[in-house]
């Protein structure tokens, strides 16, 4: 059981501390992504294939910020989301369907981020609750629909898990250790820690781009 | 073979600046603002009233290292002033992230074009002042 509980810890502080890993994905291939070297991301309405259904709403207000300080232009999510079901295109799994270079057109983007939330949701069990956060990124070109990047991140959040020795991972520890109660879980920092890790992890992250000055093009040892 | 020593610590901090470089943007606390929104969703009050006051103080900034205001937070003011009925401010704001964000420019235009269509609709509405 102590074996298990540790195994778990150690799993755990792998999934939290994605930004300070030594890269483990070195042939992740931007070439597509270099080539179209995107200025601006519209981040369309979530496909929620989780449990809860409030989910694609709560996501989208974690999305913006990790995504904007990479250093591009993202669309205004809450708006383009009220806009685009005043057009009626309130369904996620339609919009995530539809022509990207079509819909990329109408508001002027190069790119489109389509996400879906595949976990978001508690597991109760005697001794501890775990709560699961999974999201899919693709990213598409604009003007060829083409896929430019795309990321898998998972977080499992035991609240057990306590001081790893590591100061940065105590610090993310200690902001997700409100997250897990058995009355109600809150995600939110365990979705604003994996967007956060999907665009910045090392060799599978979003290059910087062109409002990143310093690092804009000048960041192909990382990505 | 010293030089290459020399580098692996730069090599360590750079992959660490990823997690603690400071933002780029003046953000007020946008996603907390959204997540309470979405959760009383019949409600943009209290995120009309969070981002008049981010945008009262920065535009009254007087140090110049301010961060810009992030991208997208000037259109989503102007669009809570149109679904207010301020079509002419909200314009105003369209305008203001079409001038930080060129990038907007396609969007802006459009939405642009439609509060001006509601303004002028509703001033005549309102009677005699065309």
């Amino acid at each position: 059981m102590k074996m298990l509980h540790s195994i778990v810890a150690g799993i755990l502080l792998l999934s939290l501390t994605g930004c300070v890993l030594p890269p483990t994905e070195s042939d992740y291939d931007y070439t597509a992504f270099r080539a179209a070297d995107p200025r601006s991301i519209l981040i369309v309405p979530v496909v929620n294939n989780s449990v809860d259904v409030d989910a694609s709403d709560y996501f989208l207000s974690a999305i913006s910020q990790p995504v904007a300080e990479r250093g591009y232009y993202v669309f205004p999510v809450n708006m383009v989301k009220r806009v685009m079901e005043e057009d009626g295109l309130s369904d996620a799994n339609m919009v995530h369907s539809a022509d990207p270079t079509r819909l990329a057109a109408l508001f002027g983007a190069d790119s489109v981020l389509y996400i879906s939330i595949e976990r978001w949701d508690a597991q109760y069990a005697v001794v501890s609750t775990s709560v699961t956060v999974e999201f899919n990124y693709i990213l598409r070109d604009g003007h060829t629909g083409l896929e430019l990047w795309s990321s898998d991140q998972k977080i499992v959040y035991t609240p057990e898990s306590t001081s790893s020795g590591n100061l940065i991972a105590d610090l993310v520890i200690a902001a997700v250790q409100a997250a897990a109660t058995k009355a109600k879980p809150n995600y939110m920092p365990l979705a604003r820690q994996a967007n956060g890790a999907a665009v910045v992890e090392t060799h599978h992250g979003l290059p910087a781009g062109p409002y990143r000055i310093n690092e804009y093009k000048l960041d192909t040892d990382r990505f | 073979m010293i030089k290459q020593l020399l580098l692996l610590p730069g090599l360590g901090l750079l992959l660490l600046s990823g997690c603690t470089s400071p933002y780029l943007y003046t953000w007020g606390k946008y996603d907390q603002w959204l997540y309470e929104n979405y959760k009383n969703p019949k409600n943009d009050e209290e995120l009309y009233v969070d981002l008049t006051a981010l945008i009262t103080k920065y535009e009254s900034r007087k140090k110049p290292e301010t961060k810009p205001m992030a991208p997208g937070l000037y259109a989503e003011y102007g669009f809570l002033l149109m679904r207010r009925g301020e079509n002419a401010r909200a314009i105003k704001y369209y305008n203001k992230e079409k001038a930080l964000w060129p990038e907007s420019a396609v969007f802006m235009d459009s939405m642009i074009q439609v509060a001006q269509i509601a303004d002028k609709s509703s001033a005549k509405t309102s009677g005699g002042q065309q």
